[in-house]
């Protein structure tokens, strides 16, 4: 990375003599011209109206990014998702394409997520840092989604503002430069209880009031700084397992006490660390931490292009389609869509513009057609296998047959996708129903979907899939035999109740409602009612 | 119809009223006979009643069914949001029975008959052991649902396992007063104008004589007092249920649970947990009430209760007539109470339905044997209310639960309360006094040893977090005295007298611990 603010005065002489730039009359967006070029690295794809070093530059740092979080984290992609980045020359054609109201904030770039793609929208760069941070900590978000993770909220924040300011520095990446706007906040706010910290979910008024968002995102990310690079003196193993279930909360046990795991892994209680994030925040010493460059591809190794006119009036069609819902985006796309051998990711962006209307039945037209195109998107056929398989399998019902068509055709997509990215679970689970509710279930397939049942999260539900596949297979006793396993997964009511019918039938008799289990078989790390986490009764302790 | 038995009640109020000190009856003499509470019943039919059904309700009224299945609604909704903002799961309790007579009705009528009646009172909740019931007994079609929903919202207290102090009890009641419900959500916390007036016009009670208030305080009794102490429970509460740190929340349990071990309240106390002094707490309430912000907390229930209709169940006159008199027998103490509840165990109830209302009688009127054996025939009969086997549990088990002495025992019995509770721990696993009376049984037991100090850890592990565990962690410590575990009875024992969530009973013991470990008694 380079120091951007160095950089722009040796770059404003360069602009000087480049002739202004102007929308021309005839094209109905902005921005369209032949300066823009496009640079694909392994991971990102950048339209660029800006110059191509600092372009080349932007591509790189998101690989690091990217690669960092991915090592650090031992975290594989399963939700792949395309990231496309625009990067503008002037300030009012970013805001052309910004959501409405952002001209009126200082905002310079944004990060959106739709199910085909992933979309970074970036200003001129004058201020990289804010830029970088705001995008870099919208990118972590992404990351966490795509390796289908879900740590509590607080912990999703506070990495992302941790990760947002890295930078490359004589051969390392400096990880945890402190955040002059978040250390004010925390020298003038006062600290939430880590109970409450712990505890916001993205619906508690907390994370969604201004009231107190701000020191929200100040303190998470100021105590995964201090257990990071404060010199703490405290225990690393601690540090390291509390680390390990907080981001991991599939992994913990019924019964489970975050507060007491607390203590046990810190040797304090909450409101010790409290008073010691608070000397921290006021110290104004802050460390930060050095780390191996990961190996990515170096920047001027990435393959660049001009765009031709054509292919620009179609991505910044597809820009303003996605973030301003702009009705000349879609009339555009759509009379493109409308030519023959038009390309698929026409289609694509069809879809998700469907999807954002609510309406699935055309989103699944278009992926449709962008699957007749030839995509290779694999978000669009992942979504089109789940879109399909979720209006057949929406109801339980045991004596539904797919027709074949539909088997075949989901059978071809699901597979396909699982071939294009093996570590996801979605597809799986989905290839599990299809198989559940052929006439003649293919045992490859299942077998395929229990090689990966492990880290399945809809583990209760494919259970049940795999009961029904084998009655279907005349394998009585083994169907019998799974539904005694049902039990020890977490529960799902839907399947709870699927299987019950099932027992019924087998059992010959009348089906009896599904109770849910009792709290003490609901995780406690997480537990949380109404968004916020089930209130404990203090008493006294076993030792 | 009506007129004959009217008359024939008159009869035979007549002939007793004529009849000398005379000889008893002779015990072969085929007359019925009835207890003045019957009689009342059987002088109406109960016209315009009907019963309606939810999940979590039975209701008994004679309002317009299209008005009394809001009420259920309403009920419904509220029920599900408590869990939201009381931050706990309900555990499964048998259906509410609620009865709702309107100003008009027959039974109106009959409940205010004369000398019977020992005292009014407009919402009641005599039964809550087995089965909760509801009545109530003023113009709640004019007068508003306040009252029943308070009662309503604190009898869900023991169900989540969040019982407390009586002031907090009292809280929570009025804060569900404070309801409202629209389509498919329920809104807490509005300002209750009328409850916090009182405050305003005379003044606030100290903060340490209001935590000290119970059931039997001046307080409470004072029909003027009443008013302030629940306008201070009302704010007090609300405060903390809609604010939207949770911590606050926390807090508050963390004062009530050693309220609910030591009734004496401390300012030192309150101040480490709630940071402020009682003086600062009374500014913050002052502020509170003055500066008219309250946070309005909404709570969104799932599709399927939002369009949930009841169901309208058949509805004898025999059950209506049964319903009442029990009904009173729960109310009035008085001798006609007694009267009636011998003719029903004589005669037994003919509405299968109303069984647990008569154990919940029995109870109340202290008749052991028939309790018991009306439990054995609920349990025999089938039943999926745990309650009813943890109540002949008790029964069972006998005095020995209530002493606190190191060296009470229970004999042989051991056996079936275990199986008791181990069947009750199967419909409910969190239900409170199970796994307390089971952890009893393993440390007073006839048996010892490690495997029943193992059982107790075990109840611990699956209790922690969602009720006290006071008891459980000292029948630990006497089930390791037991089994020689003399190091860890030891730090048990004086974990117990340090901690503040233990009370006087489990410290009284945790001492003798201690003593006889010191000693090295055996056990």
């Amino acid at each position: 990375m380079i120091p951007f603010r160095c950089f722009r005065i040796w770059l404003t002489g360069a602009l000087a003599a480049v002739p202004a730039l102007a929308a021309t009359p005839s094209e109905p967006l902005a921005a369209i011209d032949d300066n823009w070029r496009h640079i694909r690295s392994p991971n990102f794809e950048l339209y660029t109206h800006a110059r191509e070093y600092e372009s080349r530059t932007l591509l790189h740092d998101l690989e690091l990014l990217r690669a960092l979080f991915l090592g650090r984290f031992k975290l594989k992609e399963r939700a792949k998702l395309d990231v496309t980045v625009y990067l503008f020359r002037h300030l009012k054609d970013f805001h052309a394409y910004a959501p409405r109201g952002m001209e009126q904030s200082d905002t310079k770039g944004f990060y959106q997520a739709s199910p085909d793609r992933a979309i970074i929208n970036l200003a001129p760069i004058e201020d990289w840092d804010g830029a970088q941070r705001l995008v870099f900590h919208e990118y972590v978000h992404h990351l966490f989604r795509i390796t289908e993770q879900e740590p509590p909220v607080w912990f999703n924040e506070g990495m992302a503002e941790l990760f947002s300011a890295i930078r490359e520095e004589r051969g390392q990446l400096e990880i945890g430069q402190p955040h002059i706007g978040r250390i004010a906040t925390l020298q003038t706010e006062k600290l939430l209880p880590l109970e409450t910290l712990f505890s916001v979910a993205h619906d508690s008024p907390i994370y969604r009031g201004k009231a107190h968002a701000g020191i929200f995102y100040a303190q998470s990310w100021a105590l995964l700084h201090y257990w990071n690079f404060g010199e703490s003196g405290l225990p690393k193993d601690g540090i390291a397992k509390f680390t390990l279930v907080v981001s991991n909360p599939q992994l913990v046990p019924p019964g489970f006490d975050l507060r007491v795991f607390f203590r046990q892994c810190f040797g304090m209680d909450y409101p010790d660390m409290v008073k010691r994030l608070e000397r921290y925040v006021s110290g104004g010493r802050y460390r930060f931490g050095k780390l191996p460059i990961p190996e990515v591809p170096k920047a001027a190794s990435y393959a660049a292009r001009p765009v031709p006119r054509e292919e620009l009036r179609l991505r910044l069609a597809e820009l303003a389609l996605r973030t301003t819902r702009s009705s000349m985006g879609a009339f555009m796309l759509v009379d493109a869509a409308a030519q023959p051998g038009a390309e698929p990711r026409i289609f694509e962006a069809l879809g998700a513009a469907a999807i954002t209307e609510q309406d699935p039945a055309k989103a699944r037209d278009r992926w449709e057609q962008a699957v007749a195109a030839g995509t290779t998107n694999i978000a669009v056929l992942r979504e089109l296998g789940l879109l399909e398989s979720r209006e057949w399998f929406q109801e339980f019902n045991h004596d539904f047959r797919l027709p074949l068509a539909s088997v075949e055709r989901l059978r071809q997509r699901l597979t396909r996708a699982i071939q294009l990215e093996p570590e996801q679970t979605a597809a799986y689970e989905m290839l599990a129903w299809v198989e559940a509710y052929a006439e003649a279930p293919l045992v490859e397939n299942l077998l395929a979907v229990q090689r990966a049942f492990p880290r399945l999260k809809a583990q209760q539900r494919v259970l049940l899939a795999f009961v029904i596949a084998r009655l279907r297979l005349g394998l009585r006793d083994q169907a019998v035999s799974m539904l005694g396993e049902f039990d020890k997964l977490e529960f799902e009511e839907w399947s709870a109740k699927g299987a019950e019918v099932v027992r019924a039938r087998l059992e010959n008799r009348a089906v009896r409602s599904v109770i849910a289990p009792t709290p003490q078989h609901v995780s406690r790390v997480n537990a949380t009612i109404g968004g916020r986490p089930r209130l404990k009764t203090p008493s006294v302790e076993l030792p | 119809m009506i007129l004959s038995r009217l008359l024939r009640g008159s009869v035979i109020a007549l002939l007793v009223a004529a009849l000398p000190a005379a000889e008893p009856k002779v015990a072969n003499d085929p007359a019925v006979t009835m207890s003045p509470f019957e009689v009342s019943a059987e002088s109406v039919d109960f016209k315009g009643w009907i019963k309606l059904g939810t999940p979590h309700f039975t209701l008994y009224t004679d309002a317009k069914e299209k008005d009394a299945a809001n009420v259920l609604r309403e009920l419904e909704f509220m029920r599900w949001a408590a869990q939201d903002f009381m931050r706990r799961e309900l555990c499964p309790r048998a259906p509410t029975v609620l009865v709702l007579p309107t100003s008009r009705s027959d039974w109106r009528k009959i409940a205010s008959k004369g000398a019977m009646v020992e005292w009014r009172v407009a919402m009641s909740a005599p039964a809550q052991r087995i089965t909760n019931l509801l009545l109530a007994e003023y113009d709640w079609q004019d007068e508003g649902l306040d009252l029943v929903r308070s009662a309503f919202g604190r009898s869900l207290l023991p169900a989540m396992n969040l019982g407390g102090p009586f002031t907090y009890e009292q809280g929570i009641g009025l804060f569900f007063e404070t309801a409202e419900i629209e389509k498919d959500k329920v809104s807490f916390g509005r300002a209750n104008a009328m409850r916090v007036a009182p405050l305003l016009h005379e003044g606030w009670m100290p903060w340490g004589q209001f935590f000290r208030v119970t059931p039997i305080s001046e307080e409470y009794r004072s029909q003027w007092k009443i008013h302030r102490l629940g306008a201070q429970a009302a704010v007090f509460v609300q405060y903390m249920l809609s604010n939207p740190e949770p911590a606050w929340l926390e807090r508050l349990m963390d004062w009530n649970a050693r309220r609910v071990a030591d009734a004496d309240p401390k300012e030192e106390e309150f101040k480490a947990i709630f940071g402020v002094d009682w003086k600062g707490w009374q500014k913050i309430m002052e502020d509170y009430v003055r500066g008219g912000r309250y946070q309005i907390m909404s709570i969104r229930v799932p599709p399927a209760l939002a369009a949930m209709q009841p169901a309208k169940l058949e509805l004898p006159v025999r059950e209506m007539r049964e319903l009442f008199v029990i009904a009173q027998v729960l109310n009035q103490h008085v001798p006609a109470s007694q009267a009636a509840l011998d003719s029903f165990l004589a005669k037994g109830l003919k509405t299968a339905s109303l069984r647990e209302l008569l154990v919940e009688a029995c109870m109340r009127r202290s008749r052991t044997e028939p309790k018991a054996r009306l439990l054995r025939e609920i349990i025999a009969g089938g039943t999926s209310n745990a309650a009813v086997f943890i109540e002949l549990a008790r029964d069972v088990t006998g005095q020995a639960l209530f002493r606190p002495t190191l060296h009470r025992r229970i004999g042989s019995e051991a056996g079936e309360v275990r199986e008791l509770c181990r069947r009750a721990l199967a419909l409910d696993p969190l239900f409170l006094e199970a796994n307390h009376l089971l952890a009893f049984t393993y440390a007073y037991g006839p048996d010892s040893g490690p495997d029943n100090v193992k059982a107790i850890e075990e109840i611990y592990r699956r209790i922690t977090g969602s009720m006290r565990t006071n008891d459980v962690v000292l029948d630990a410590g006497v089930a390791h005295w037991r089994a020689g575990n003399v190091a860890a009875a030891v730090k048990i024992a004086q974990m117990i007298l340090d901690s503040p969530y233990a009370d006087q009973g489990d410290k009284t013991i945790a001492a003798e611990l201690k003593a006889a470990l010191a000693a090295g008694a055996k056990p």
